[in-house]
């Protein structure tokens, strides 16, 4: 009775995944011109979705959540690092039936794929690292550890300004490297290391490269289309990833020498901050872009905070290169659940000046309390800057659409309108 | 111009260093065989006590000068003493603190140390922060007694007896550029410890025990002696005149903190401290190393008298990066 | 032989690497009957300025009278003179030349001189220039030539000579005495190594009979001569060398040894030990003991001089000179050594176990009561 209600429900779920899925990337396809490039990781997410996800052929996988699970380290193991964040409405359903209403829907949706895809991933997955950030996160390992899954909580500080939680954090990434060898059975030597690190940069060069062809007027590369790309890069083809990439970087660059605009030519430049959009719960750069504004920047952890930071190592040994991949994913990490988290409120300043941002667009999931909390903050020092700033809380279910369409587009057209003045 | 820039940006300024330091290595150790001498109040370790230099250490005839009779002060002596300091601070400013991490050959030494720990996979220490912090304040300590002692010689300090002059130039006496430096020709006199009197003995006892001390601390961490080096102390009261200087764009920084992590003498500041614009510690050694770790446009720049010498870039950086492959 | 050692006092003085100098200033005298006494060139009490005082006249704003009064007389006068003067040794204060004071006018004495010869004087300076010192013969006879201060062409090792010649019977008998000042400040430079003329001994060609010894100077323009160091003194007779001539060293405490020059005009000669302090507490390292280095030789040559004729020819020469204990006296390797490698081993140790103690699981944190 059990078992029939529960493959009932994930025979469900995959439908309204699938719908999902082609929905999403039905409205992305209405954007005129769409870079050709782009195709790749528009496939990426419809083949991920239309049929039984499948992870990365060959290797060990290790489920990663949070930014601050050190990929380099899992290559340098042999494995392949495949980020379990879900944006998907349906698995949301799935985990909100054991998670409680008021908890963040990435953490649900996380929680209920993770459910759904417990007899296909339990034994493909080596490992699913929980880095201790949030509240949420933290629980939710105690949540999947129940399913049939290798829970590894990657120990973290609550802040990264002292040296002693540094050293905490390097001490725990260390211990995860150690950790590691035995959950993939392969040594981590030094040069493996080397060369994750090499490749990581590698693909941190061309992010940021994309990242900077946003800065010039007018943006080249949709927002939306941006967020995608970054969003591939969780699915763990890094090599399919950096060939896509780089093409879809000579295609901009192509596009940036003819003048291209990707939005209208005064389309308001928007920065959106916040919880991060992930495939398919992208409705809100949708519906920026759409509403004639566009993304040119993003302060995200599925975006910029994902891939924007690099290592730098003094001596090619482990004892040197490991902590250096963990200053890498604490020290410039602007990730809420840090407290005090000045760097992220300078580095929104800081963006919004060298991207000319009109708008700040902050993007709240219901139940972040994290993100809720410093939405005050962050606001009052864009006013000081005259920065408009919208605040945004939604959940990932599609029923107020109506509603976030209405209040970005007056938003949008208030930018412009200020600008139109600001011109006379 | 714009072309020429780019390269030294996108360049790899240890590599240069590198080489730099053993042309300076072998201007000051090796120089004198070539009647070269660049000054006698140079503002780096080219020791006295070594017979082939092509320049000597301030310190010693600082040291020297300082048993200046207090009644003497305003007489020719005194104006002696002035003109030494003005040389020194010169010679200083010119490169700033650059002259430890380019020029001073003790450092030099213990960048090779360094690279041979490297060479046997041996990891380095640091200090925890507290202690490098209590540290710090040694060199400051050596400082004033490189002053006080020598004082104490010509003069009755609060009725005091005067020193003997085996007290004479103290700081020599414990320097372990005076028991290495001459090693590199040949000469291991000042290796011997000095039984002629009390004084002496307990100086060279103390010499000879700070190259053992160097030679270790300098294997396991890496820049060892120069936390505690009163030249540096010394540096840094004129610090702020200096022609090249190390400056930080507090705005683009993101604190990732690879600067700090790549510092040999470990300055946390030139990763945390988004204020200062002169971003020169005392402890910093002007090697350039933070600025080649940055990858933030522009954050981290070396200047010369204002014209930018060498920038943190983030294509100089990737471009480093990628180097790091190819095993070099 | 007959030899005495004088007076000798001791000071301190600060030389340009900080060490503290004792100078013992000492005026052996030969008897080298039947032949002349050597002449022999010592401080003036003169120039009292930076605290240059004659071994005659020990202490300045002492009558020197006293002292000098026998000086002058030739002969066997000077030495029943010297031998009057109370034994000073191991004071403090008093006669020294020092390396690193210079002084704007340097005065010398010399013993003795026959008042039928003839007494020339000379100083070659260290650029090659010769000048004459200002002379006073008679009672208390004895040169004064000036030092001027600077970094000119008198920064260097000035060689100072008194060259005495005259007939006696049917010998030409020609002394000659030199010393070897050295005028430097450290202000002025230290540019010695890269200028060895300024501290490399050169010989005055014009002098009939003179002593060189190599290696004097350090780069630091100190006095380098250590005992145990094996000298190379070569004798020139008008600036050629003179084979045969016989070279003697004589050590403060009357030790002295005789040898022949080679063909080239050189001996060699090593210096022997001779400083040994009551008790180790007594012994320094600065310690300044002096020897004198003699040459003669005499030639079967005929001639006339100021038209006195000779049939022979004697030369005789001193230098006087000055050394400190050797550093093997007082300065050990192997404990110098044993102490280095100790802190290397211990501190090695110590950082290999904090780390292996530090691979333990956690520090604890130990709270301040």
């Amino acid at each position: 009775m059990e078992n029939e209600r529960e493959v009932q429900m994930k025979r469900t779920t995959r439908l309204h995944l699938a719908m999902e899925a082609e929905e999403t990337l039905r409205r992305i396809r209405e954007f005129p011109d769409s870079p050709v490039a782009m195709e790749y990781f528009y496939d990426r997410f419809h083949t991920l979705f239309s049929d039984e996800p499948i992870l990365p052929e060959g290797k060990k996988t290790i489920g990663t959540m949070c930014v601050q699970v050190p990929d380099e380290l899992i290559y340098a193991a042999g494995a392949v690092p495949f980020r379990l964040c879900s944006g998907a409405y349906a698995y949301d359903q799935v985990g909100a039936e054991s998670l409680p209403a008021k908890s963040c829907p990435l953490v649900r949706a996380t929680c209920g794929m993770l459910q759904v895809n417990e007899e296909l991933w339990g034994d493909r997955l080596s490992a699913v690292v929980i880095p201790t950030t949030c509240d949420q996160k933290k629980k939710a390992a105690e949540h999947i550890n129940d399913l049939s899954y290798r829970v590894y909580p990657l120990e973290m500080p609550p802040s990264k300004e002292s040296e002693a939680s540094r050293f905490y954090w390097q001490e725990s990434v260390k211990q995860f490297t150690l950790d590691l060898q035995q959950i993939t059975g392969r040594k981590i030597t030094k040069n493996k290391v080397q060369q994750a690190i090499v490749k990581k940069t590698a693909a941190t060069e061309l992010y940021r490269k994309l990242f900077e062809l946003r800065k010039s007027e007018p943006s080249p590369l949709f927002g939306t289309d941006m967020l995608l790309v970054t969003n591939a890069y969780f699915l763990g083809d890094l090599d399919g990833w950096m060939t896509a990439a780089e093409q879809l970087l000579q295609e901009i660059e192509e596009r940036k020498a003819q003048k291209f605009s990707a939005g209208t030519r005064n389309a308001p430049r928007i920065l959106l901050t916040g919880s991060p959009p992930i495939f398919p719960n992208i409705k809100l750069p949708i519906l920026i872009e759409q509403s004639g504004g566009i993304i040119v920047a993003d302060e995200v952890c599925s975006s910029s905070r994902l891939l924007y930071d690099s290592v730098a190592y003094d001596e090619p040994s482990l004892n040197d290169m490991v902590p250096a991949i963990a200053d890498r994913y604490l020290k410039p990490c602007t990730c809420p659940c840090l407290s005090p988290n000045d760097d992220r409120r300078r580095k929104i300043v800081g963006m919004a000046g060298d991207f000319k941002v009109d708008g700040v667009i902050y993007h709240a999931f219901s139940g972040c309390v994290l993100y809720e909390m410093e939405q005050n903050r962050i606001g009052r020092e864009l006013e000081k800057l005259g920065i408009p700033m919208l605040y945004v809380e939604t959940d990932y279910s599609p029923e107020d659409q109506g509603q976030l369409s209405t209040r970005v587009e007056a938003f949008v057209e208030s930018i412009k309108f200020r600008k139109r003045k600001k011109k006379r | 111009m714009n072309r020429l820039k780019k390269t030294v940006n996108n360049s790899r300024v240890s590599r240069f260093r590198f080489w730099f330091q053993i042309a300076a290595f072998a201007l000051l150790v090796y120089g004198g065989f070539l009647a070269i001498n660049i000054g006698d109040r140079l503002p780096t370790f080219a020791c006295v006590f070594e017979d082939g230099r092509g320049g000597s250490c301030y310190l010693m005839g600082f040291q020297h000068q300082m048993t200046i009779p207090f009644n003497r002060i305003f007489t020719g002596r005194g104006i002696g003493v002035l003109v030494g300091l003005l040389t020194f601070i010169g010679f200083f400013i010119l490169f700033n603190k650059a002259w430890c991490g380019f020029v001073c050959p003790l450092g030099t030494i213990q960048d090779w140390l360094t690279k041979l720990r490297c060479r046997f996979s041996v990891r380095y220490s640091s200090y925890p922060e507290s202690l490098f912090n209590r540290l710090s304040s040694i060199k400051y300590i050596l400082l004033a007694l490189l002053i006080l002692i020598p004082m104490g010689i010509g003069n009755s300090i609060t009725g005091l007896p005067k020193l003997g002059h085996d007290w004479g130039v103290p700081f020599c006496m414990i320097c372990p550029g005076r028991t290495v430096l001459p090693l590199f020709i040949g000469d291991f006199s000042q290796l011997a410890i000095d039984f002629s009197s009390r004084t002496k003995m307990v100086f060279t006892a103390l010499g000879m025990g700070i190259t053992g001390l160097f030679f270790t601390g300098a294997f396991v961490k890496k820049r060892f002696i120069c936390l505690f080096c009163p030249m540096s102390g010394f540096h840094y009261i004129f610090s702020k005149a200096g022609m090249l200087r190390l400056t930080k764009n507090g705005d683009t920084c993101t604190r990732c903190g690879n600067c700090y992590r790549v510092c040999d003498v470990g300055i946390r500041a030139i990763a945390d401290d988004v204020e200062s614009k002169n971003i020169v510690k005392d402890d910093c050694i002007m090697c350039f190393k933070c600025v080649e770790a940055c990858p933030e446009e522009g954050c981290l720049k070396a200047s010369f008298l204002g014209i930018p010498v060498y920038e943190s870039t983030e294509e100089g950086f990737f471009k480093r990066m990628k180097g790091l492959d190819n095993g070099k | 032989m007959a030899l005495r050692t004088v007076p000798r006092q001791r000071f301190h003085i600060i030389n340009c690497v900080g060490l503290l100098c004792i100078l013992l200033v000492w005026s052996p005298e030969v008897n080298a009957a039947p032949e002349l006494e050597p002449l022999q060139l010592s401080l003036s009490p003169s120039i009292p300025a930076g605290g240059e005082v004659c071994a005659m006249h020990p202490e300045p704003g002492t009558p020197p009278a006293r002292q000098s009064r026998p000086v002058g007389r030739p002969g066997a006068a000077a030495k029943s003179g010297k031998s009057e003067k109370p034994a000073r040794s191991g004071r403090p204060g008093g006669v020294h030349e020092s390396e690193h004071r210079p002084v704007p006018k340097r005065a010398y004495h010399f013993n003795d001189y026959r008042r039928r010869a003839d007494v020339e004087t000379f100083v070659r300076r260290p650029d090659g220039s010769v000048i004459t010192p200002d002379v006073h013969l008679g009672y208390n006879p004895g040169l004064s030539f000036p030092t001027p201060m600077g970094n000119g062409p008198v920064h260097g090792a000035n060689s100072v000579y008194v060259v005495e010649q005259g007939v006696d019977g049917d010998t030409l008998q020609v002394r000659t005495a030199k010393w070897i000042t050295m005028h430097h400040n450290c202000g002025w430079g230290h540019d010695s190594k890269f200028d060895k003329t300024r501290t490399q001994p050169q010989p005055l060609a014009s002098i009939p009979f003179e002593i060189i010894v190599s290696d004097l100077w350090d780069t630091n323009f100190h006095a380098a001569v250590k005992s145990g160091d094996r000298l190379k003194i070569t004798v020139l007779s008008y600036g050629t060398p003179v084979a045969g001539a016989r070279v003697t060293l004589t050590s403060e405490k009357g030790w002295s040894k005789e040898v022949m020059t080679n063909e080239q005009g050189v001996a060699t000669l090593q210096l022997i030990r001779d400083y040994y302090p009551v008790s180790w507490d007594r012994f320094r390292r600065t310690h300044r003991g002096k020897f004198l280095v003699t040459a003669r030789h005499n030639f079967k040559r005929s001639g006339s001089y100021r038209e006195q004729p000779y049939q022979r020819v004697s030369y005789l020469t001193t230098l006087p000179w000055k050394y400190s204990p050797s550093q093997q006296d007082y300065a050990s390797y192997r404990y110098g050594l044993l102490v280095a490698l100790l802190t290397m081993t211990v501190s090695g140790l110590g950082v290999y176990s904090y780390r292996d103690r530090r691979s333990k699981p956690y520090k604890r944190i130990s709270l301040d009561e």
